[in-house]
């Protein structure tokens, strides 16, 4: 027999793999495959806008959606500025004190001269308190 | 994309692999079938211990698996990659051994002629075994892919990252040094040195 024929031999005496081997072969593959597909669905969740809470999208929702919740906000926003800006106009107007004043404002407060000279109390300063300051910010 | 899986035998291992990154498991069934018998036959012939040669064929298709998503595609055979990984799996296991002083070549477990024909392929496929085991393991490597496995030099160059012309020179030696090892079994084999 020569050399080349028991090579043949061999071949043909080559093993075979046991079905437990291809079993863990198999289940390797499969592990790749959901250790792969985990590390996906994280990477898209991490890339995902955070959800918000349950709570938080009810009322939002409730309130009529984002574009409502903004214009509440802007709203809300001007009526802290208006207050921290003229106090006493706000006060005048929510204690109905503005109704008193209103016949001397009527009277006397478009008087060039009055207005001029400052001897009247119902100035546009007196309504805007902070008027000149902003003005003079501006 | 899953395909069926008995629509797979025409399909290319690296258009299995490809699909297989893509989370196929018909693929890895089809791969598995196809490549694991290879990976482990030539194992098995580099390694001595069968558990050892099927841990080997085992972490060389784990290493498959995980590289599937990378693969390059025309840069290399599958089957060649899975080879070039099963050398260096078994080179490193050799090693270790070699360490360890357990490098001892395993004699035929029963050298007594026998008249029946079964158990006398059995003796001469054990006698070749021990015989390539005795070889030096780049020759035994390069005689195992050109004569068990069946790669042509160009592929085998490319497997032990050696030129093709180291590998005709490693697969003449080997043979010569295989035929001188089986020339003292001659009578109780019916091997004759072929010159080749």
């Amino acid at each position: 027999m020569s050399l080349d024929a028991l090579f043949k031999e061999v071949r043909d005496a080559t093993p075979l793999p046991s079905g437990d081997l291809m079993a863990r072969v198999l289940a390797d593959a499969e592990g790749v495959i959901a250790t792969r597909e985990a590390e996906e669905v994280a990477r898209i969740n991490a890339l995902r806008p955070k959800q918000r809470h349950p709570v938080v999208a009810a009322m939002v929702a409730a309130l009529g959606g984002w574009r409502a919740v903004a214009g509440l906000a802007t709203a809300g926003v001007a009526g802290l500025a208006i207050g921290l800006g003229a106090p006493m106009t706000v006060t005048t107007l929510a204690t109905g004190s503005y109704a008193d004043s209103a016949a001397s404002y009527e009277t006397t407060s478009y008087s060039a001269t009055t207005y001029a000279t400052g001897e009247s109390g119902n100035a546009l300063d007196d309504l805007v308190p902070s008027f000149y300051d902003l003005a003079s910010e501006g | 994309m899953t395909m069926p899986f008995d629509a797979l035998n025409d399909v290319s291992d690296e258009a299995l692999l490809i699909s297989f990154g893509n989370g196929d498991r018909e693929a890895a069934r089809a791969l598995t079938m196809r490549l694991t018998p290879k990976v482990l036959g030539y194992s098995a012939r580099l390694l001595k211990d069968r558990a050892e040669a099927e841990d080997v064929a085992q972490e060389a298709m784990l290493r498959l698996w995980k590289i599937a998503p990378d693969w390059r595609q025309g840069e290399a055979q599958v089957s060649t990659w899975l080879y070039r990984v099963v050398t260096n799996l078994c080179t490193d296991r050799l090693r270790k051994k070699r360490g360890k002083g357990l490098d001892e070549i395993a004699e035929p477990e029963d050298e007594r002629p026998s008249q029946d024909a079964v158990l006398m392929q059995r003796q001469r496929v054990d006698a070749l075994q021990v015989a390539l085991d005795s070889l030096p393991d780049r020759q035994r490597e390069a005689v195992v892919l050109r004569h068990i496995e069946g790669l042509g030099n160009p592929e085998i160059a490319e497997v032990l990252d050696i030129s093709v012309e180291a590998v005709e020179s490693l697969t003449a030696r080997g043979k010569r040094a295989l035929a001188k090892a089986l020339a003292s079994q001659r009578e109780i084999l019916g091997f004759e040195n072929d010159g080749s």
